[in-house]
């Protein structure tokens, strides 16, 4: 009896979903999935955005923490999401580039699993060292180093994350390979960092910044085109001998692949609003984060970005041999 | 030879001797066809044939004949002790299989295998220990149900486990019932037909209580917090034998309204209350 | 002195009244805002800490939009009031229904809930806020006064330090069992072998996760305590008759007594130091707080034979200090800027969202707002007393009622706070599989306590190692070398020597077998 009545109601709820309309996008609240914790950078960019995106689109954009494997938990979920537009995620450099040489048996690709929406904001990434490192300035620093591969160690905040991909392209130009000390997260890297345990890292400057402030860490360079307002004093790789080293870990909306082009177009739109507003960059650019000029906003830009990432990634991924099985 | 000491549900109990049996046949069974689960639950290596891989998962799997013989041949003084260690070592020899292709240590590092080998085999040391203690000094028998109770409740877990597997078949079978609602309804009816069956031989409440979480489990996200908890509330309800109808179904009614003003509304949790539709 | 006039301040920002304007009536008055929110921020916590599953993580992170409107000291100041308020809730549950909320209020289960049954649930409520609310006021000061000093002595905490506290904290756990040594030793190894579930620290190597990618990540603490404790519980309960309800005995009064207090207030007090100091320790320091706690007593009482069946120093203990621990768990997170776990990771966001930057200098550049936190902090604690103690006589009436009606109430509530959590149902149906393990567990007399121990602790013992292991290039003496972890380690093996005494084991073995239910 007992069964007939939940096929019963099974049956009851035969109505097939109904797509929703696009011109009334959206209707209800968005789910945008950030595949990190809660409180590091990723969610707070997407936290300053969505809150303004929210009042663009007249719907909460409501965040969701999925943690879990460098990232690609969240990521496979967004890809298997329906593609109606009330799903999206906050992917970046790791979940959208790097991922596709660390984990062999990733379960998306992340060129033609989504729809890209727009870049949001990129944090650069800064070669740090601890307190008491011997080396005056980047150059001193790349000597030291090679000279003393064997004792130094590299900390990074896990396999998958910025910090760890990163520094692998770091080491890789510098034709070193010292040994790497693994953390749980940001938090743990950077305490050792202050403490001493460890050498050199080379993390977003979301996290670097008030230490480097406080002087508890030294950063030696930071990996992007032009200085940062927020450390002025850091100079870029290029003047200070190692232009070679370009790394940013960008952050960007996407969409799993099959939303309606009109809800992507009015997403594009409110982003590009919220990146416009004076508060939210104001807040973008507290934390040192590099908003993205008009002729990086966008769709076709993004689609590019995610190309070439995925290739620069890959090739350094593949020529450590770091791969995740 | 002493009775198992009975409970509310007499008609449960087995006596002292019977269990042994059951137990004996039971570890050399499961000696036996480790080699067989082995294949079936393992990955395959890449450099391995089918014939190395059983005879891998066979090299764990018999010595748990050696505790099945033990019980079978002599009189074990606290089978408490015997049985807990004994499952405990069978534990340890499954994981130690399942990590057993993990690359070891190198050099100075620890690979992943080490750590959880070297607490499998820790384990296996101290749960023969216990079964030794069990053999060797007097205990009390163990609790009733205390095979029962565990096994039928993983019954129901294992059999949804072909049902989450061919879960895009069985969607497509009643066209116009959206897929993951008919998954869920079959889910739970699989749940609650063997929970139904087994419960003459295993007691009601872990066999009710994993039921109705199952069955929470698989329908909640189809069709919604409401539906899936009034649905789970009233499956609990057979947990015991003393539930009233009447007053199941308030209680149900009402903790559900309570649930579903609590977690979505009051803290502000992204849950979904109704069937997507 | 400098410490008074700081505090003064940071008082003054706590009390300071802002002009509200309440616009249908078109007047303005003085609102004291930020006590209102400390009091709110208590009053969700503590409903949070409550049920079981939901935890301090997610709540904050819900409600972090509504703090956007919210000035920074404000939207703070309600932050940590529900970090602090789910701390003491989750030794509710503990108590009430034996379902640990945090991993530190584990060991709060184990005479907390044997007190409940035997009808003095009221006292262990009220000595756990009491002794809460003692611990915190100590350890708020600690946080004003030697802030600074203490971060430095918790920076010199390397991998090599953290191993052998893990190890003394494992030392602990098989003090703590109450029955058999070797199977606590037993029930360890197999919480450290489940703790190994996952992905690898150093490679990222999936390990003993058969593929099912729910496991990927490793098992889940929540999931883990909810199944061996709460639901094995239920399982066990449900063998009675289920019209009786969880109290068998008269319930004989809702505060401690005279005799409570006395036998407490040394407790309270031991737990307090402990857990101000371990609480400093990024990462793990509140668990081990709590438990150290808790064996200290045991090893100190008259009659440690009576611990783990309801003696209320083993309630008094370890809440004092996991709230002590709290507390001083936000000293690297305000000098520093570093958060030493998940909770205060998700506080740093939420000031770099409203603009401030944690850091160093936070203490010189925003003093308002470094010590407007600390006085919140006491003043919150006061709050948790005031909101909890009325509530002790609600929550023992609560356990009155019949079983049959008050199982499904915990069921549905365990099962949707796990699925809350990932909205990922693979987690309820893992707190089923545990329920089942649990229920075998106590079944052949074996205790949880230690394996959830083992499973909490497995994972830092492993990586710290590892990590030791790896900047020590394979030197294993580094761990006696270094001062700090040389005394740890030594500790641990006198412990352990200590454990296995003749004249103690005698004393156990009087009490080993208890009735299998």
């Amino acid at each position: 009896m007992r069964l007939l009545t939940r096929l019963g109601l099974a049956a009851a709820f035969a109505l097939a979903a109904l797509p929703a309309t696009a011109q009334d996008y959206p209707t209800k609240n968005i789910t945008l999935i950030v595949p990190f914790a809660a409180g590091g950078p990723t969610d707070v960019i997407s936290r300053i955005v969505g809150e303004h995106m929210s009042r663009t689109l007249g719907h909460q954009l409501i965040i969701e923490n999925v943690v879990g494997a460098g990232g690609t938990t969240a990521s496979t979920r967004a890809k298997r999401a329906a593609p109606d537009g009330y799903t999206l995620i906050t992917g970046h450099m790791g979940t959208h580039a790097a991922s596709v040489a660390l984990y062999p048996k990733l379960q998306y690709d992340p060129r033609t699993d989504f729809e890209p929406i727009g870049l949001i904001a990129g944090t650069p990434i800064l070669i740090l060292a601890k307190k008491d490192f011997p080396a005056k300035d980047l150059k001193e620093f790349v000597a030291y180093v090679k000279a003393n591969e064997k004792t130094l160690n590299n900390a990074h905040a896990g396999v998958g994350s910025v910090s760890f991909t990163t520094c692998l392209l770091l080491n890789s130009i510098m034709r070193v390979k010292p040994t790497t000390i693994p953390f749980n997260g940001t938090g743990p890297s950077m305490n050792a960092l202050v403490g001493g345990q460890v050498d050199y890292m080379c993390d977003q400057i979301v996290n670097a910044v008030p230490q480097v402030k406080g002087g508890t860490i030294k950063a030696y360079a930071i990996a992007t085109a032009e200085r940062n307002p927020s450390l002025p004093d850091v100079p870029t790789t290029k003047e200070a001998g190692l232009p070679e080293y370009e790394a940013s870990a960008w952050n960007a909306l996407f969409a799993p692949k099959g939303t309606p082009k009109a809800a992507l177009d009015k997403l594009t739109d409110a982003l590009g609003k919220a990146l416009d507003d004076e508060g939210v960059r104001k807040r973008l650019l507290d934390l040192g984060s590099d908003i993205p000029g008009a002729n990086r906003r966008g769709p076709a830009a993004l689609g590019a970005l995610v190309k070439s990432e995925v290739d620069k990634w890959g090739k350094v991924i593949k020529e450590a041999g770091a791969e995740v099985n | 030879m002493s009775q198992g000491s009975g409970a509310a549900h007499a008609s449960h109990s087995v006596t002292r001797h019977q269990s042994d049996v059951i137990f004996g046949v039971v570890f050399i069974v499961l000696a036996l066809i480790g080699p067989v689960l082995g294949l079936i639950f393992g990955k395959s290596t890449p450099n391995g044939s089918l014939i190395t891989d059983a005879v891998r998962a066979g090299w764990y799997s018999l010595p748990l004949a050696i505790f099945g013989v033990i019980a079978l041949s002599v009189r074990i003084r606290s089978p408490q002790d015997y049985y807990g260690g004994a499952i405990l070592s069978a534990m340890a020899l499954f994981a130690l299989w399942a990590c057993s292709d993990l690359p070891g240590m190198r050099g100075f590092a620890f690979g992943p295998g080490t750590a959880p080998r070297l607490f499998a085999y820790m384990l296996l040391g101290f749960g023969v220990a216990v079964a030794l203690v069990g053999l060797l000094t007097d205990g009390p028998p163990s609790g009733d149900y205390s095979f029962s109770g565990p096994l039928g409740g993983a019954v129901l877990i294992v059999a949804l486990i072909p049902i989450t597997y061919y879960s895009n078949k069985i969607g497509r079978w009643i066209p116009g019932v959206p897929p993951d609602v008919m998954v869920a309804a079959l889910g739970a009816a699989v749940v609650l037909a063997l929970a139904f069956l087994l419960v003459r031989f295993a007691p009601r409440g872990p066999l009710f209580i994993t039921s109705a979480t199952l069955i929470f489990a698989i329908t909640v996200r189809p069709i919604g917090l409401v539906l899936a908890s009034f649905v789970s509330l009233m499956v609990s309800a057979y947990a015991t034998d003393e539930h009233r109808w009447v007053e199941t179904i308030i209680w149900a009614a009402v903790l559900t309204l309570f649930c579903s003003l609590l977690f979505p509304w009051g803290l502000n949790l992204p849950l979904q209350l109704w069937p997507r539709l | 002195m400098d410490l008074i006039s700081n505090l003064a301040q940071g008082f003054g920002v706590v009390f300071q009244f802002v002009d509200l304007k309440i616009a249908f009536l078109n007047i303005t008055i003085p609102f004291p805002m930020n006590i209102f929110l400390c009091f709110v921020g208590a009053m969700v916590g503590t409903l949070i800490g409550v049920l079981p599953g939901i935890g301090p993580l997610a709540t904050i992170a819900m409600l972090l939009p509504i703090t956007f409107g919210l000035p920074p000291v404000g939207a703070l100041i309600m932050l940590a009031g529900i970090y602090y308020g789910a701390q003491y809730g989750g030794s509710t549950t503990s108590i009430l229904i034996n379902i640990p909320g945090e991993s530190s209020s584990v060991v709060t289960a184990l005479d907390g809930h044997q007190m409940a049954k035997q009808g003095r649930a009221g006292p262990a409520l009220a000595i756990a806020a009491i002794g809460s609310f003692i611990a915190g006021s100590f350890a708020t000061v600690l946080v004003a006064a030697l802030g600074v000093p203490l971060t430095a002595v918790a920076l010199k905490f390397g991998p090599a330090e953290y191993f052998s506290l893990m190890v003394l904290g494992l030392v602990f756990a098989v003090v703590l069992a109450r029955g058999s040594v070797l199977k606590a030793l037993a029930m360890i190894m197999m919480g450290l072998l489940m703790s190994t579930v996952g992905s690898d620290i150093e490679t990222g190597q999936s390990r003993l996760s058969f593929d099912i990618p729910e496991l990927a990540d490793g098992i889940g603490f929540v999931v883990v305590a909810m199944g061996v404790f709460g639901y094995a519980e239920i399982m066990r309960n449900l063998e009675t008759t289920a019209s009786r309800e969880i109290v068998q005995t008269k319930i004989t009064g809702l505060m401690p007594t005279m005799k409570d207090f006395k036998v407490a207030a040394p407790a309270i007090g031991r737990g307090t130091i402990l857990g101000s100091t371990l609480g400093i320790l990024p990462g793990g320091g509140a668990v081990i707080a709590a438990f150290a706690a808790y064996t200290f007593e045991k090893k100190m009482s008259k009659y440690p034979e009576r611990f783990g069946h309801g003696v209320i120093e083993g309630v008094a203990a370890p809440e004092s200090a996991n709230n002590a621990a709290a507390q001083t768990s936000f000293i690297p997170l305000l000098t520093l800027g570093i958060p030493p776990n998940a909770v205060m990771a998700l506080m740093v966001g939420a000031m770099t969202i409203h603009g401030i930057v944690p850091g160093p200098q936070v203490m010189t550049k925003q003093p308002e707002l470094f010590w407007g936190l600390i006085a919140s902090m006491w003043v919150g604690n006061l709050m948790l007393v005031v909101i909890n103690l009325p509530l002790v006589g609600l929550w023992v009436r609560l356990l009155r009622v019949p079983y049959r009606m008050l199982f499904p109430a915990i069921l549905i509530f365990c099962a949707i706070g796990v699925y809350s959590i990932n909205n990922a149902p693979a987690d309820a149906i893992m707190v089923a599989a545990f329920g089942l393990v649990g229920y075998w567990l106590v079944k052949h007399d074996f205790e949880p306590a230690p394996m959830l121990l083992g499973f909490v602790l497995g994972p830092l013992m492993e990586e710290n190692l590892r990590r030791a292991m790896l900047i020590a290039r394979g030197d294993p003496s580094t761990f006696l070398t270094r001062p700090i972890s040389g005394v740890l380690l030594a500790l641990a093996m006198l412990l352990l020597v200590l454990a296995f005494l003749p004249m103690i084991r005698k004393k156990r073995d009087e009490v080993f077998v208890e009735e299998p239910t």
